[in-house]
């Protein structure tokens, strides 16, 4: 279990820095996007983070990134040198005045960038929610309140505001909000991304849906979608159903290797060592063989398989249809019913949308798939 | 139509009103934290399986309150009830003086609806850690039993609940069975529609509540070590099938679905059937008769999609009369 973060290949992956003041929420992002913890566990479950805590996430090859949660009020510019970064600056929106809070935030920034051009800086305005934002009104009335008093601070120190890209998200750990914030952040990290909206452009025009999305399905977020006018409540649709589809399958789809597993593991917390790897051994080599048996226990949520497909019809004519392209890489489009009937071509163009994925991870394969696609369209 | 009076009691705080909204007002579960305490008594009536009708009496739980439900309004409360829920904070900083309203409720309800049938809900599991719930959990039954005892209850049942998770669906769907008459019938012809279906099991939930109201499993699902051969049941086809379910799957299910079904709501829009498939097993959720969804679960491969979805198509108007009219 324990991941070696000097190895050379995840050293070299992007990473995500999560920054901000005590009791901002970046401990709680991390653990309820990434390590399913209910938000309302964070309340009593978190402590305050005493040393830089790193979580690898690597769900599916497209998408692999190391998630750096510091502590509190901790801001070190030498942090930032190295490849691909991203900093999320998290500010408790419940805690005003910022004030003090922004000034860390600009010097954090400017050092940064210093040290690392590329730093892509995002700003959490986290804990929009409660009664203090009931409306989107204030939502957005501390929104700009924060980037007013930001461009203000930054003027101050003698940078000039347009210099620095800032992207502003308002966030809540328990909606949806951080779900968006954060896809969009692991967006930018992902060098292929301009190869996958452009694929996912052509998969919407030839099979006339409205809308095309690709989700890592363990974190729910969206690490590509087509260049098409996207709305929240679909995309939230679409991540709820990413919810449906592991939790039944994860009931009723689970193979019998995973039973010998779990019956395996309960044995071992019951019986002494030696005993129970015994059972273990017997009750799993007869049941799958060896090679399956390997995948099964490094993929956790193996409930979801390369036959996990989903069909959810709406009462305002649209269908939601998830579709496995790879490994914990999910399609999920939203398309007319009429459109729908058309179930062959869609499957057949999923298909080749999948082959162009795997040649995007492993350059070496054949590369012409993107050709494919429109193919079946003329 | 019938009218059946349920009494909510219990602590103030301990959270009847959250439990009541999320199950039949649609309510989340986040949203809870909003609501204001009860005061004195809220009546609702909420439609169940359409023709039955709830007359829940949501009693505040502050001490004031107590004394005037024991004293001047003891018979216009406790009088022809059907259900009495009775709630338990499992963090309560007063458990002594719950128990000693909870006897009050029982020696009243005895007294003035001697067959009113008893739940007891400890509620709040979710802020016991994990590890604790179990041994906690019947620690709290002991001491409900004995207070059931003392006032001569015999008959009741106690649930751990909370909202944050399956364990409020288990518990309001047993409330909720109880009062459906007939359910039997209804049971056995699920039971033909799940075997003709060649499903591993069949799940009817109410449709607005998404409570369940009835099950059926195909045999060697539900015996898998059973020796005894059924003549009729081609047993070869049936290896693939996977024996052990999750014996908390149907409130699971109510929960994953009813959660779906609000996000489509906030969507603008309704959520009308589901098909979810790997490489095990195939699950359709639709619409089923006017006030049910259905659940069919199919293990084997030989079944085809378009086979099931004519089934329960065809199955539909069948079953209308089969739901038991109260
Ligand atoms: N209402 C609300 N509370 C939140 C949100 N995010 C986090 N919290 C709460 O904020 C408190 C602090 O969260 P942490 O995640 O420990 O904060 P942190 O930034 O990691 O704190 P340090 O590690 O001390 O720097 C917890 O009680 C969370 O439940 C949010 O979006 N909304
Ligand atoms: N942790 C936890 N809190 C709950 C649960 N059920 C209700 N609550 C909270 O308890 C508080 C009181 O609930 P309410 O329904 O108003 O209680 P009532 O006075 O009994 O009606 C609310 O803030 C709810 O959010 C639960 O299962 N777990
Ligand atoms: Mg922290």
């Amino acid at each position: 279990e324990k991941v070696d973060f000097d190895d050379p290949a995840i050293a070299s992956l992007p990473r995500v820095m999560l920054m901000g003041p005590r009791r901002a929420g970046k401990t709680s992002i991390q653990r309820v996007v990434f390590q399913k913890m209910s938000p309302h566990e964070t309340l009593f479950r978190l402590e305050a983070t005493q040393g830089l805590e790193r979580a690898l996430v690597d769900h599916t090859p497209l998408c692999r990134f190391v998630v750096h949660d510091f502590p509190g009020d901790y801001y070190e510019p030498s942090d930032f040198e190295g490849g691909r970064t991203s900093l999320i600056f998290v500010v408790d929106a419940q805690d005003e005045p910022y004030d003090h809070v922004l000034q860390s935030l600009t010097s954090t920034v400017t050092a940064a960038l210093q040290v690392n051009p590329n730093t892509a800086i995002e700003v959490f305005i986290n804990k929009v929610d409660g009664e203090l934002f009931l409306s989107d009104e204030s939502k957005y009335d501390c929104r700009r309140d924060v980037m007013t008093q930001v461009t203000d601070e930054l003027a101050e120190a003698g940078v000039s505001p347009d210099s620095i890209s800032i992207r502003y998200h308002l966030t809540s750990i328990y909606d949806h909000s951080i779900y968006e914030a954060l896809s969009r952040v692991v967006q930018r990290l992902i060098p292929q991304l301009p190869t996958l909206e452009n694929l996912l452009n052509v998969m919407v025009s030839t099979c006339s849906m409205e809308k095309a999305y690709l989700f890592d399905v363990v974190s729910k977020l969206y690490i590509s979608t087509d260049t098409g006018p996207a709305d929240m409540q679909s995309v939230e649709l679409c991540s709820d159903m990413i919810d449906v589809v592991l939790d039944v399958s994860g009931i009723y789809g689970l193979g019998p290797s995973h039973e010998a597993i779990r019956a395996a593991a309960n044995a071992a917390k019951g019986k002494d060592k030696s005993e129970s790897s015994a059972v273990a051994a017997d009750t799993l080599t007869s049941e799958v063989p060896a090679g399956d048996l390997e995948e099964e226990i490094v993929d956790q949520d193996s409930a979801y398989d390369n036959e996990s497909a989903s069909v959810i019809r709406l009462s305002n004519g649209m269908v939601l249809y998830l579709k496995e392209v790879d490994t914990m890489l999910a399609l999920v489009c939203i398309t007319r019913s009429e459109n729908f009937r058309r179930k062959g071509l869609i499957n057949y163009n999923i298909g080749c949308l999948k082959r162009a994925l795997q040649a995007l991870v492993q350059p070496e394969m054949d590369l012409s798939s993107g050709g494919l696609v429109r193919r079946v369209a003329e | 139509m019938a009218k059946k009076k349920v009494l909510l009691m219990g602590k103030a705080h301990s959270g009847k009103t959250s439990m009541r909204s999320i199950i039949f007002a649609n309510f989340l579960a986040r949203d809870t934290t909003r609501l204001s305490p009860t005061l004195d008594v809220e009546h609702h009536h909420v439609r169940f399986l359409g023709d039955l009708v709830l007359n829940l009496w949501d009693c505040g739980g502050q001490d004031a309150f107590y004394e005037s439900y024991f004293e001047r309004d003891r018979e216009t409360i406790f009088r022809s009830v059907e259900l009495l829920i009775y709630v338990f904070d499992i963090e309560s900083e007063t458990p002594v003086k719950d128990f000693d309203h909870f006897c009050g409720v029982l020696e009243a309800i005895e007294e003035n609806s001697p067959d009113a049938r008893i739940f007891v809900l400890v509620h709040k599991m979710d802020l016991v850690a994990v590890e604790d719930r179990e041994a906690i959990l019947q620690e709290r039954k002991q001491l409900i039993e004995e207070s059931c005892k003392n006032c001569g209850v015999e008959h009741f049942q106690c649930f751990g609940t909370s909202i944050w998770d399956e364990t409020l669906y288990k518990a309001w769907s047993e409330i909720v069975t109880n009062l459906i008459p007939n359910l039997s019938l209804l049971e056995s012809h699920l039971n033909n529609f799940c075997r003709i279906c060649d499903a591993d099991e069949v799940v009817l939930f109410e449709r607005a509540t998404f409570l369940v109201i009835a099950h059926a499993q195909s045999e060697d699902a539900a015996s898998p070590d059973d020796d005894s051969t059924d003549p009729t049941w081609d047993e070869h086809k049936h290896i693939h099938r996977t024996p052990h379910f999750d014996a908390h799957r149907f409130e699971k299910i109510s929960n994953i679905v009813k959660q779906f079904k609000l996000s489509c709501g906030k969507a603008q829009s309704q959520f009308q059937g589901m098909e979810v498939r790997n490489s095990r097993f195939a699950a359709y959720i639709d619409a089923f008769t006017a006030n049910t969804y259905i659940m069919v679960i199919v293990s084997n491969p030989m079944v085809q999609t378009q086979a099931t979805i004519l089934n329960i198509q065809n199955a539909r108007h069948l079953f209308e009369k089969f739901i038991p009219r109260i």
